[in-house]
């Protein structure tokens, strides 16, 4: 008890009380340009549903009108005037009354990351291990599973009138871990390499960040991104979990190459809550407490230690034999045991990603590029069947073409199509089957006569994919009579062989960089995408429509450009879509000060600053 | 005259280690699949363009002429460095140092156990040929030589924690921090292997031990009247060792070999799941130094075996 009653907390306590005072009162709120407020960090114990507007999705909203200060949220008295008075700068700490201090957290999950280039990396892999030794500018709340947007290395932000221009206000006396200040050189030199990627270098976020025109710097602590055209996702993007900040020096002392730099040391500083102490590869992280964190209620841990273990049942042993204290990719094999008999001690919790699984399409290949033929081919798999066959391995959702995380519109299309539309029957229906065959007799192939055997092919991932391919190829044989031939290569050939075109049908999954209806689409099926798996796969009428999509603020008018183009691709079908992919985390009930029962991602929750052992 | 045969030996080893890192170099090359798609990941390598492709295989040193590569790892070799990790950077040779011990522990026990186990069940199954118990040894050693050792091992991964509650601890523990622990990590991967290697050597063993237990002197000795003990253990098995010996040089193959999916499925952080990961990643470099170290292993436990032939039978002379 005494902890809660430190100086500490008493003093920021009542600072805060103070500023929620003086802002309750009418403090000054300038009327342009519209600020965007920190929105309040939730309890882990509370819902999803009673979480805050998110930050970026809130742009009419005035600063005196949010609510601004927290228990969870301190005051610095260092802010600049100017922000000052609109919002207070919000410093994380656990939601419950008496974090304790100290103890190591033990998490195990994952291979070990490729290398060690954030920007250049588009696995978690990459994002889970090394993400706890860098801030991002923004980031996604750890309370509500990650699902708000809310200040990081800048504590506040502006939007111009007309979406334009973000102005981004950093924290003063940020030390990276080789002792230098954090400075908007920094910031601009991070978002410069991850939007305008020199050669040699890909930035597989890119795409997300098309419209920015310009980065410019401020001032030492502010910085601008100045856009072609408005983007309500753009917090969302540079909240996302790889775009952390690198130091201008090391990008330069580099030439921009930080591959083979080990993260969180003095070669490859961050300036995360924690330091890498030692990181063997393929075996462990070990990291360290960060003392000069610019966030001093933070971490509470003195250190974290990440095992890799490979994805199954390993990952659930050691959690269930008290092993590790968090597991990621804990494996169907143990879910329904660690429920069952360990529902006391641990937790697990299945949160989709957002991704889509399934059968991209060649559509330069014989009787592939007729629309009705990929439409018939996707109305005769059952769905449903393939989940129930692959669950003993993965969890999965039956897929729909608005990704089941979307913040906006996710749940409700699922409801309106699931055992409503054909196609989406469980199980699957006699006049699906029917249509289908119609369909595929009105492309000139009645009862498949005459159409070519297909080449399809699979990625080599048992836990992933390959396990759904002679399901998809039997449902092609059994109501069409389409033939296929099965061929397993490894990813390194499943991705030459993509880029080449040497396939007719590819069975995988795939991630994208947001939960957002517009930037999956943008990514996966817009013309001439570099993500756009489906060769030859062309629609004006879509590309128009994403365009719109992209730069629409108006819910309404979101929802009818969503609801339109699902439509689009319901009857174009640029692919076999089957799938959305989960994830099993599963945790110690004894971990605290995180919100990953809520989880919605896997990108948007990697630093464990806020957890503590309560043990 | 010993000196001059192990040179010998060793210079005959030589072009057998040349051709592996040969095949290992170029099967590595030829293999399909482009690197760079496990260095970028997923979503990745499609947003590069010619140019970027270029300069990566530029910065890695893979867009220079075959033979300079191998002739640069070669010198890497030679120089004891072995090279660096594609991707991170590692040292090859601290990832040695680090793995190999647990690894040759889990060798080290896999063999011991292959010994005592294989040798009594052979010669009971040779000494009791027809009995009960001779069909119970080969049935059972039958059973181990058809399983595969990765399956035996989730089995005994899966059993002892759904019965026990137990998993070994996790990382790199090594003997000398603290050896209960190290074992707990090692023993039940060693047995595992051990087990399928026992079966070889009790076969083997039953088998040769059948043979020398007709032959005269054995005969002459039970005419003499010791006891069939001392025939079997100081006269017949001695010469019956040969055979079981030359075995268990080849069969340290396979050990190396079956340590890679043993290793795996107790995830265990030796070598062999280094090299899994190597090659998981098209890591060249660590997989072809993992795979010379192994040929290197392989050359000198059966040059050791050839040098105690001496010891079990005077008669061989190293000439």
């Amino acid at each position: 008890m005494s902890s809660m009653f430190s100086v500490k907390s008493v003093v920021s306590l009542t600072v805060s009380l103070l500023l929620v005072f003086v802002i309750a009162c009418g403090g000054t709120a300038p009327a342009e340009p519209q600020s965007q407020a920190p929105a309040a960090p939730q309890a882990q114990d509370q819902s999803a549903a009673t979480a805050a507007p998110a930050a970026q999705a809130a742009p009419t909203e005035r600063p005196d009108e949010e609510p601004t200060a927290t228990p969870f949220a301190t005051a610095v008295p260092t802010v600049p005037p100017k922000v000052q008075a609109e919002t207070p700068r919000l410093m994380l700490r656990a939601p419950e009354d008496n974090p304790q201090r100290g103890g190591v957290m033990q998490w195990a999950g994952l291979s070990d990351s490729p290398h060690f280039d954030m920007h250049q990396c588009n696995t978690a892999a990459c994002a889970q291990p090394q993400g706890v030794y860098f801030d991002n500018l923004l980031r996604y709340s750890p309370f509500d599973g990650g699902k708000e947007v809310i200040p990081d290395l800048a504590y506040g932000w502006e939007v111009s009138d007309d979406g334009l221009v973000y102005t981004f206000h950093l924290r003063e006396g940020v030390l990276f871990h080789d002792g230098a200040e954090l400075t908007s050189e920094d910031v601009k030199a991070t978002f410069d390499r991850i939007i305008f990627p020199p050669v040699g270098m890909i930035s597989p976020r890119q795409s997300v960040f098309v419209a920015v025109e310009e980065i410019r710097t401020v001032d030492p602590y502010t910085v601008e991104f100045v856009l072609q055209a408005p983007r309500g996702f753009m917090p969302a993007a540079i909240a996302n979990g790889w775009n952390v900040i690198e130091r201008k020096q090391t990008l330069e002392d580099n030439n921009l190459d930080l591959k083979k730099l080990k993260p969180g040391t003095t070669v490859h500083p961050g300036t995360g809550p924690f330091i890498l102490e030692d990181h063997q590869a393929g075996e462990f992280w070990k990291a360290s407490r960060n003392p000069n964190y610019w966030n001093p209620e933070l971490p509470y841990l003195d250190g974290i230690q990440h095992s890799h273990l490979a994805y199954g049942p390993a990952t659930g042993a050691a959690l269930i034999t008290g092993r590790v204290d968090y597991v990621y990719g804990a494996g169907a094999d143990l879910r329904d045991d660690i429920r069952q008999n360990y529902s006391d001690t641990h937790t697990v919790v299945v949160y989709p990603i957002p991704s889509i699984g399934g059968m991209f399409v060649n559509h330069e290949s014989d009787g592939l590029s007729d629309p009705r033929v990929r439409r018939a081919i996707s109305m005769v798999q059952d769905r449903c069947a393939i989940k129930m066959a692959v669950a003993a391995i993965r969890e999965i959702e039956v897929g729909t073409w608005v990704v089941p995380n979307d913040p906006d519109f996710g749940a409700l299309y699922r409801e309106a199509t699931l055992n409503k539309k054909p196609g989406y029957n469980c199980p699957a229906t006699g006049d699906d089957v029917a249509n289908a065959q119609q369909l595929l007799a009105d492309a000139g192939y009645p009862n498949g006569d005459g159409f070519p055997t297909l080449d399809l092919m699979v990625r080599d991932i048992n836990f992933f994919v390959s396990p759904m391919a002679p399901m998809m190829q039997a449902f092609m044989k059994q109501s069409l009579n389409i033939n296929s031939e099965i061929r397993v290569v490894h990813t390194s050939v499943w991705q030459e062989d993509r880029d080449q075109g040497n396939y007719d049908l590819a069975v995988n999954g795939a991630p994208t960089p947001l939960a957002s209806t517009p930037a999956y689409w943008g990514s996966w099926f817009y013309t001439g995408s570099g993500s756009n798996w489906n060769r030859g796969s062309s629609n004006p009428e879509f590309d128009a429509l994403v365009d719109e999509l992209i730069g629409t603020t108006d819910p309404a008018r979101k929802e009818e450009l969503t609801l339109q183009g699902a439509a689009i691709l319901e009857e174009w079908t640029p692919m076999i879509f089957i799938n959305h992919f989960t994830i099993i985390d599963g945790f110690a009930n004894y971990l605290k000060g995180h919100g990953r029962a809520n989880r919605v991602t896997l990108f948007n929750d990697i630093r464990f600053d806020t957890i503590w052992l309560d043990k | 005259m010993l000196a001059k045969y192990i040179g010998r030996r060793l210079l005959y080893s030589i072009p057998g280690l040349i051709g592996i890192t040969i095949i290992i170099f170029l099967a590595l090359r030829i293999l399909p699949g482009d690197p760079l798609a496990i260095l970028y990941g997923e979503g990745g390598r499609e947003n590069l363009t010619a140019a970027d492709i270029a300069e990566i295989k530029r910065q890695l040193g893979i867009d220079r002429p075959l033979y300079i590569q191998y002739a640069d790892w070669m010198k890497d070799v030679f120089t004891g460095k072995m090279g660096e990790s594609f991707w991170r950077g590692d040292s090859v040779s601290e990832l040695i140092i680090r793995r190999g011990p647990l690894t040759a522990e889990i060798a080290v026990v896999a063999v011991l156990v292959s010994w005592i186990i294989g040798l009594p069940v052979g010669i009971l199954g040779a000494i009791k040929q027809n009995s009960m118990a001779d069909y119970i040894s080969r049935f059972l050693t039958i059973i181990f030589l058809a399983v595969p050792s990765f399956w035996v091992a989730i089995l005994v991964v899966v059993v002892s924690l759904l019965a026990f509650n137990y998993r070994p601890p996790l990382g790199i523990i090594q003997i000398w921090e603290d050896p209960f622990t190290n074992l707990q990590i090692v023993l039940a991967p060693g047995i595992v292997l051990g087990l399928a290697t026992s079966a070889y050597i009790a076969r083997m063993a039953r088998t040769t031990l059948l043979e020398v237990i007709r032959d005269d002197y054995v005969r002459t000795a039970r005419a003499k009247g010791l006891p069939e003990r001392l025939v079997v253990l100081r006269h017949a098995l001695r010469n019956a060792l040969l055979p079981v010996l030359t075995l268990s040089g080849v069969l340290f193959g396979l050990l190396l070999g079956g340590s890679v999916a043993v290793e795996t499925a107790f995830t265990v952080p030796g070598l062999g799941t280094a090299l899994v990961q190597a090659f998981t990643e098209r890591d060249f470099v660590v997989v072809q130094n993992l795979v010379l170290l192994y040929g290197i292993i392989f050359v000198f436990v059966n040059l050791s075996i050839d040098l105690m032939y001496a010891v079990l039978d005077p008669r061989i002379r190293y000439d």
